[in-house]
């Protein structure tokens, strides 16, 4: 149910023509506001407190959805922020600094903000603790560096510092979203894929029927169906670091080939500017490196599992033990 | 996987086997994630499980689906009694990848069939009891998907020969096995004359999709583990990695085992698990062969050598058997409509 209502909701207000004029004007109000109404951004929210109480995994669905539809907004960093007190009902999108705050010349600067150009609050590391700060006052300065919907933010050196967060693991939840996100978008990369295959003419007959393109599309299928199952295990043990790194790191690596594989298929069509499978490719490449790549999150699991005495099965079965095995079954 | 009749047979008296057969013959009624949680732990501990593995894994499930209520009780019993093993008769020698091509051919004759013909590859078959054959019992090979039926074969029947091959690392685990005038009484026919493709694709669903599909180079991997942790090196990223897709493999397997316990037969996925699975059963022994020997001043254990020499010169073998690698992304490719 809640898959259905995300779905039609970005079918309708996150169509690929909202994407671009996102891109080029970082204007999200009116899907941000529907996303409001239909309380999925207050999901985490307790229903005390005017929230629909759930937890990250049942949002799961809605969070695929987001990924699926290129959504220009850290729809899940805004939807963990919202549990934050500091943080002010109608606060619009909360973007998470991967590195942090500095003071520069120019005043006091966050560098490479992911959705920096759309974000209304940014939770920012100064110098030792988490804290929000408005964008008000800030200078939004996109550069080629920060990526689509990313951005630089620059503080007057006057500006107050915000209030501090309770949460001090705004990194890694940076990182878990990325890969939620990334998930969803390889889902929607297999369906295109497969459509332009079978639609696509070579050789007198579809690309599809072509065992090298089967098999290309086959190995697509198997990294997409693995993405979206370990962004699962990441938002279903949220509370777990490892399980985040585990997503990170294996949905990053999917990444690259699913990447590649969806481009490889359609061939020239799909390095044009008009064509809107870049909207997706290249939103892989910006959230596989953001909040550290491959590399960073398979040390930290590395770390993690020789700090223990656990052998490999038994830490993997302690990451897994948040999901509930179907015993019943 | 070593075998030992003596493992198997304690296995079933603590209530380890035919988990997910029904009490009356002989099973637990526990249900398919009691048995994942056992086999994994076994696996993990490299215990000799292959005496059983078989029966346990597919015969049990599939003569307790297609199977007719005499058969049932004729063979679950000596299944759930780690007393009766099984071996798999579908790879012939010009029928490997292309199975619908199978030639050994069941005639009908006076209260059964005559079988002649051979299958090869066959794992266990010197140390079995029974095996479950896919044949022709009508039609011809061009027939492809009609025509095939599935039977339970007593091994000690006159007229059955078999020859064990010699692997690669030395080891006979795998056997042809030829089959000249065997008689096949009537009620040996599993589920329904001719439904045979239709039954073997099922059972390949649970061959394809179990946590034997990721653990084959565990041991490797839990070998090196100890060896980093009483002389640390700088494999963290490595060692990393792997967990990585551990995790997520297992995740996999047990949501395709989900779909298995619910009755359903999730044939594209199990493929999507056993070539996810098999490609990192196969990484895993190149890999730490190469951590193992990234700095020569260090001698890592020899025990530890011996078996990641050996487990790579096997890992080939993984995406082999059970359906290659191509005609698994091929059934992927099937069930998403490109073919």
């Amino acid at each position: 149910m809640l898959e259905e209502s995300a779905k039609q909701l970005f079918a309708t207000h996150c169509k690929a023509e909202h994407v671009r004029k996102a891109q080029q004007t970082g204007e999200i109000e009116t899907l941000l506001n529907e996303l409001v109404h239909a309380g999925f951004v207050d999901a985490l929210v307790p229903e005390a407190d005017g929230g629909a109480g759930l937890s990250l995994i049942d949002l799961a669905p809605v969070l695929f959805q987001a990924g699926a539809h290129a959504a220009p907004l850290p729809l899940g960093d805004t939807i963990v922020a919202r549990t934050e007190p500091a943080v002010p009902s109608g606060s619009g999108a909360v973007a998470i600094a991967p590195g942090p705050l500095e003071t520069t010349a120019k005043g006091r600067m966050l560098s490479n903000v992911p959705f920096g150009r759309v974000a209304s609050y940014v939770i920012a590391r100064s110098p030792a603790d988490w804290h929000l700060l408005p964008l008000e006052e800030a200078t939004v300065l996109a550069s080629p560096s920060s990526g689509i919907l990313g951005a630089d933010l620059l503080w007057p050196h006057d500006a107050p510092n915000g209030l501090t967060v309770e949460r001090q693991d705004w990194f890694r939840i940076g990182a878990l979203m990325r890969a939620v996100e990334m998930a969803g978008a390889m889902g929607r990369l297999l369906e295109m894929t497969v459509a332009y295959a079978m639609e696509r003419e070579q050789f007198g007959r579809a690309i599809a029927k072509q065992q090298a393109i089967q098999q290309q599309i086959g190995e697509m299928a198997e990294h997409c169906y693995a993405a979206r199952i370990s962004a699962e295990l990441g938002l279903a043990g949220f509370t777990d670091p490892s399980a985040s790194a585990i997503a990170k790191s294996r949905v990053s690596e999917a990444a690259v080939r699913v990447g590649a594989i969806a481009h490889a298929v359609h061939g020239a069509i799909g390095i044009t500017e008009e064509h809107d499978l870049q909207l997706y490719t290249r939103r892989l490449v910006e959230a596989r490196i953001a909040y550290g790549g491959e590399s960073y999150w398979n040390r930290e699991l590395g770390q993690a599992l020789l700090n223990t005495t656990d052998s490999s099965m038994e830490f993997v079965l302690s990451v897994s033990a948040r999901k509930k095995m179907p015993i019943d079954l | 996987m070593g075998f030992s009749a003596e493992f198997s047979r304690k296995m079933a008296e603590k209530g380890w086997l035919g988990l997910s057969i029904e009490k009356q013959y002989g099973g637990q009624e526990a249900g398919f994630f009691r048995r994942y949680v056992i086999v994994e732990e076994l696996l993990a501990a490299g215990a000799p499980v292959s005496a059983h593995w078989i029966a346990d894994r597919q015969s049990g499930p599939l003569i307790q689906r297609y199977g007719s209520e005499e058969q049932k009780q004729r063979y679950l019993p000596g299944i759930c009694a780690g007393q009766s093993f099984f071996c798999i008769g579908m790879s012939e020698p010009n029928a490997g990848s292309d199975l619908a091509s199978v030639r050994s051919r069941a005639e009908k004759t006076v209260g059964g069939w005559l079988l002649n013909g051979q299958k090869i590859w066959t794992t266990n078959a010197t140390r079995s009891h029974y095996m479950i054959a896919l044949v022709r019992t009508s039609g011809s090979a061009a027939d492809r998907h009609q025509g095939l039926s599935q039977f339970v074969i007593d091994l000690s029947a006159p007229g059955v020969e078999i020859r064990e091959i010699k692997d690669l690392n030395g080891d006979a685990h795998f056997s042809e096995v030829f089959f000249k005038d065997v008689f096949l009484p009537d009620d040996t026919l599993i589920g329904d004359e001719g439904a045979g493709w239709e039954q073997v694709t099922a059972e390949l669903a649970f061959e394809r999709s179990g946590p034997e599909r990721i653990l084959s180079s565990i041991v490797v991997l839990e070998g090196w583990l100890n060896w980093l942790r009483a002389t640390p090196q700088s494999h963290d990223e490595k060692l990393g990695r792997a967990i990585a897709h551990l995790a997520t493999l297992r995740e996999l397997s047990i949501s395709v085992t989900a779909r298995l316990a619910a009755g359903e037969s999730p044939i594209v996925q199990a493929a999507i698990v056993k070539d996810l699975g098999t490609s990192f059963e196969q990484e895993l022994p190149v890999m730490i062969a190469d951590a193992l020997t990234a700095d020569p001043r260090l001698q890592p254990p020899r025990s530890l050598m011996e078996t990641t020499v050996f487990v790579a010169g096997a890992a080939p073998s993984y995406s082999l058997r059970g359906g290659t690698r191509e005609i698994l992304r091929g059934m992927i490719a099937r069930g998403l409509g490109l073919r």
